[in-house]
């Protein structure tokens, strides 16, 4: 305990800030704006631009790459600048929208959103550099993919249910028709699933939004308005389930999870970094933003559910990643994982498990993307993804192998990464009410370590297989994409509270513990404490 | 004076119309000066009823009214119209854009009728113009739906003429009062299925659906909504009309068929979503309802003219024409109430106050059949972006079809930025006809 808070640090923001570099440097009233139709407004853009015999593919992903990277480097200065003390929305922007209906343009994110919103940018880049393999229809891949990155920023943005069933709605047909156009074999059974999935969650969501609007008397749709709503405890409860259903689509949780295994299995690496990234981590930040702050009594009572849906997950992910003979599917299945320690994390209603589950939603989406754009990279490079032809590919392909490696511990959560902090809380942080399922996850996760082990061994160290066909190590922009993806685990995981001069000056990064504390801690703040505590 | 400019919309559309049918006849006009022409004086008539139709008054004793419903639909058809005298490739006679600048007539004179009679004449003006164009076109489908429409609008007439009779007047300010028989409401809703039936036949019409079906269906919302605070009988038939027109527009969509089968399948599937916001009953059901209508309409009416013919499929189809593509999915995600466009926003809206009403099935049944129609329109885009067109066809696209594509895309995405003035516009339209 005493290593795990030394490499932690204290959650707890200091009460003598210091600022660090950034704030005031860069200020304007439309960042959030900026941040969800920019990209939009650019893929929109590219798709009229005349593109002749692929003319212009490479200057296309130039644009793509250079969009993400601008949009990194504002969602960097909105961490940046972020105010650590204020559980309030940052950089607000409401305007009337429909207002006889009760909408608004209502924007604003806290500490819960910025960090990721900081992961969708970093994704997003990620996502690009894993997508310059792509020859076929370039124009119309990264106009999708501009797409995409638009409507998760406009979910983790929006502050009005009326936005956000949009942007939740808008974001599914892109992520179905990068899967239906591109990948493996059995991708149009993947996208088919997806839209499926998709569907279902947003009609869950917009049954929420509705009933939400309709019990309260038809006046807003704004959040600050409906989550401030006093419901009866059956109607929470109702709420509760719609929402479960919306995030099990998402991130996934059984028994909603029958698209993870062919979307990441047959996908792009770029897409499948995409999905498992950011687009799968909307169902959880949706229980945090409409369950667990909004609905106490519902999450109360449906705790345990989501505990033992977690659970199950883990399980089912860690049983599976021992049975498959398939790489891609055995990365499929680890991006399951995350998910499931999230929803713990979620389900133990404390301080810590949530603070625990908002860093395990944004490290578990790093570790998820990571392994399943390391597995897929591996595959292509391996022209196999059986694993039974693959055999000593640490001595053909060393980059990748190391990649692999790491990404598989980032995935279990090993110290170092930051995923280990994210677990490391959810699990401190429901043990006091939910111990069963902490125990099963905790064997969930050995088993996880132990697949990945045997596997590992299988496929980096054993014998090279005579029929085994040609392997290549990764390309640059494929070192690229995944080494980004460790480093920002390892900064996090190594820096949870900022990296600090002297022990006690925060220079650059204030620290993403610090970032998500004090709104975390908000929201629980209407909990009664666990036992114990 | 300022009221006489209230049918100055109206007189335009009527001079646009003659010059398009008699000036090349009398020597007057060039044929290609024509569609230019009247696409100005149809943006003329447009930009006068948006400038002076915000005044409520009355005209020709009581025939014509001047409200905020009439100022919402004559601008949601003048709009229509305007994309499709911009979008289509004319022949140089004029007489088929005459007899479309015609329909649009009858629309305008539908919006702003103040009794029965000028509904019924509006709509069979919009009618028997719609046919004589199918005519030119193609003269064996005219004949098959002149026997149709001609039953059809006698139907109307007579069910009219019985609510008109049992009301004691066939003036709508008197209706909402005098109707008080109970005969009088299942009249009421045969006249109602038999205008629906009407718009479904023309929406499906070939060519120039959209106008016809323009003015039947502000002939539905404005009768329906005059007569929503009625009674019982609403609130089980109308449910059911919406519910029936969703269930066979997620069936149909699903069963496939031809490339542009899908727009009247995701369009059918709006009507009945815009009967569902008639069937709410209150000011803002309604409101949404008209919202929703207004981009259906845009949405319907652009979507073919944008798509062209498409002898070869939709396979491959944005390989031919980026505009044609970009127009043609913005109009058919819009109608299947897809994220983010207007069409969601009016289909969520009417959702929103189905369930201030507790139509709770209703709004399920709806999100199920979007759901389906979601399915059969991304196996569609799938075929327009991502298929190859199988063998090398040219570039097929007109600059009429790259007019139409961007024109339509940018009205349709225009129409959901601006939602706020033109909900705002709908919600007055639907107070216009004494809803609260």
């Amino acid at each position: 305990v005493n290593l795990f808070l030394a490499v932690a640090a204290s959650p707890t923001a200091s009460p003598t800030p210091v600022s660090p570099f950034g704030p005031t440097i860069i200020h304007f009233n439309f960042l959030l704006s900026t941040l969800i139709w920019a990209p939009i407004v650019v893929g929109l853009l590219l798709a009229t631009l005349p593109n002749p015999r692929g003319r212009f593919d490479r200057t296309i992903v130039q644009i793509a790459f250079w969009t993400n990277a601008g949009l990194a480097f504002l969602t960097l200065v909105a961490y940046n600048q972020a105010n650590l003390f204020s559980s309030a929305p940052q950089y607000e922007e409401n305007l009337p929208w429909m207002p006889a209906l009760g909408v608004n343009y209502h924007l604003g994110v806290d500490g819960v959103t910025i960090p990721l919103l900081f992961l969708g940018s970093i994704v997003g880049v990620v996502a690009v550099l894993a997508s310059t393999g792509i020859r076929e229809r370039v124009r119309e891949y990264f106009v999708l993919l501009l797409l995409v990155e638009g409507t998760v920023n406009g979910v983790l943005c929006a502050r009005d249910m009326f936005l956000l069933v949009t942007f939740w709605g808008a974001g599914v047909l892109p992520v179905a028709l990068l899967l239906a156009g591109w990948g493996g074999p059995l991708r149009r059974l993947a996208a088919g699933r997806y839209l499926a999935y998709g569907a279902v969650g947003t009609a869950a969501l917009a049954a929420v939004a509705l009933i939400l609007y309709g019990t309260t008397g038809g006046i807003s749709f704004d959040f600050d308005f409906l989550v401030h709503a006093n419901l009866d405890t059956r109607l929470q409860v109702l709420i509760g389930l719609l929402l479960l259903v919306v995030a099990a689509t998402r991130l996934p949780l059984v028994p909603l999870h029958g698209w993870a295994r062919d979307v990441f299995g047959e996908a792009t690496p770029g897409v499948a970094v995409l999905v498992a990234g950011i687009t799968a981590r909307l169902g959880g930040y949706l229980l945090i933003r409409l369950l667990v702050a909004a609905q106490h009594d519902g999450a109360t009572v449906l705790a345990p559910i989501l505990a033992f849906l977690s659970a199950a997950t883990v399980l089912y992910a860690a049983v599976m990643m021992l049975r498959t003979r398939d790489l891609r599917r055995f990365g499929a299945y680890g991006a399951l994982i995350p998910g499931g320690v999230f929803g713990l994390g979620i389900a133990g209603l404390t301080a810590l498990g949530l603070l625990g589950a908002v860093l395990q939603l944004i490290a578990g989406g790093l570790a998820a993307a990571l392994i399943v754009g390391a597995t897929a990279t591996i595959s292509e490079r391996a022209q196999t993804r059986d694993m039974a032809l693959m055999g000593g590919l640490a001595s053909r392909m060393p980059k990748l192998a190391w990649l692999l490696v790491l990404a598989g511990l980032a995935m279990v959560g090993v110290p170092g990464f930051a995923s280990f902090i994210g677990e490391a809380f959810s699990l401190f942080g429901a043990f006091a009410t939910q111990p069963g399922a902490v125990f099963v996850i905790g064997a969930g996760l050995a088993l996880a370590l132990a697949g990945i082990a045997i596997t590992f061994q299988r496929v980096l160290f054993g014998p090279v297989r005579a029929d085994a066909p040609g392997a290549s190590d990764a390309s640059l922009q494929e070192m690229w994409y995944l080494g980004l993806m460790v480093g920002v685990l390892l900064w996090w995981g190594i820096f949870p509270s900022g990296p600090k001069l002297g022990g006690s000056v925060t220079i650059f990064d204030e620290g993403v513990v610090n970032v998500i504390n004090n709104s975390s801690a908000d929201i629980m703040s209407s909990y009664p404490p666990a036992p114990g505590q | 004076v300022r009221q006489a400019l209230l049918v100055l919309p109206e007189a335009l559309v009527a001079l646009a119309a003659l010059a398009c049918l008699f000036g090349r006849r009398l020597h007057l006009l060039r044929s290609e000066w024509l569609p230019a022409g009247a696409a100005v004086l149809v943006l003329a008539a447009l930009a006068a009823e948006l400038a002076v139709g915000g005044q409520i008054a009355s005209l020709l004793g009581g025939g014509f009214g001047q409200d905020r419903f009439a100022l919402f639909a004559k601008a949601a058809l003048l709009l229509t119209a305007l994309l499709v005298v911009v979008a289509t490739e004319w022949e140089g006679s004029g007489v088929s854009l005459g007899l479309t600048l015609i329909a649009l007539l009858g629309g305008l004179v539908v919006a702003s009728a103040g009794d029965l009679v000028g509904i019924w004449a509006g709509l069979q003006l919009a009618t028997v113009a719609s046919l004589a164009l199918l005519g030119l076109r193609d003269p064996a489908a005219a004949r098959r739906l002149l026997p149709v429409a001609g039953g059809l609008g006698a139907l109307v007439a007579i069910g009219m003429a019985m609510v008109a009779g049992d009301a004691g007047s066939g003036q709508l300010a008197t209706l909402r009062t005098g109707l008080t028989q109970p005969l009088a409401l299942p009249l009421a809703m045969a006249l109602l299925l038999v205008v629906g039936a009407l718009l479904a036949q023309l929406a499906e019409g070939p060519w120039l659906g959209p106008l016809a079906a323009g003015a039947a269906g502000i002939a539905l919302l404005k009768f329906a909504g005059t007569l929503a605070a009625l009674g019982s009988a609403w609130a089980v038939l109308l449910p059911a009309l919406a519910a029936a027109a969703m269930l066979v527009a997620a069936l149909g969509a699903i069963a496939g068929g031809p490339a542009r089968g899908i727009l009247g399948w995701a369009g059918l599937l709006q009507l009945g979503w815009v009967i569902a916001g008639v069937a709410g009953g209150s000011r803002l059901a309604l409101g949404a309802s008209l919202f929703l209508f207004g981009a259906y309409l845009a949405a319907s009416a652009a979507g073919p003219l944008a798509l062209g013919d498409t002898p070869h499929g939709l396979a491959g189809l944005a390989e031919r024409g980026v505009a044609r593509a970009a127009g043609f999915t913005v109009c058919l995600l819009s109608l299947a109430g897809v994220p983010p466009l207007a069409g969601f926003f009016g289909e969520f809206a009417v959702a929103s106050q189905l369930v201030r009403g507790g139509f709770f099935w209703l709004v399920a049944l709806g999100f199920f059949s979007s759901a389906v129609v979601a399915f059969a329109v991304l196996r569609d885009l799938r075929l327009a972006y991502l298929a190859s067109a199988g063998e090398v066809v040219g570039p097929s696209q007109t600059g009429w079809l790259v007019a139409g594509g961007a024109a339509s895309a940018v009205v349709l995405v225009a129409y959901t930025f601006l939602a706020n003035p033109i909900s705002g516009l709908a919600v007055q339209g639907a107070a216009a006809l004494g809803l609260r």
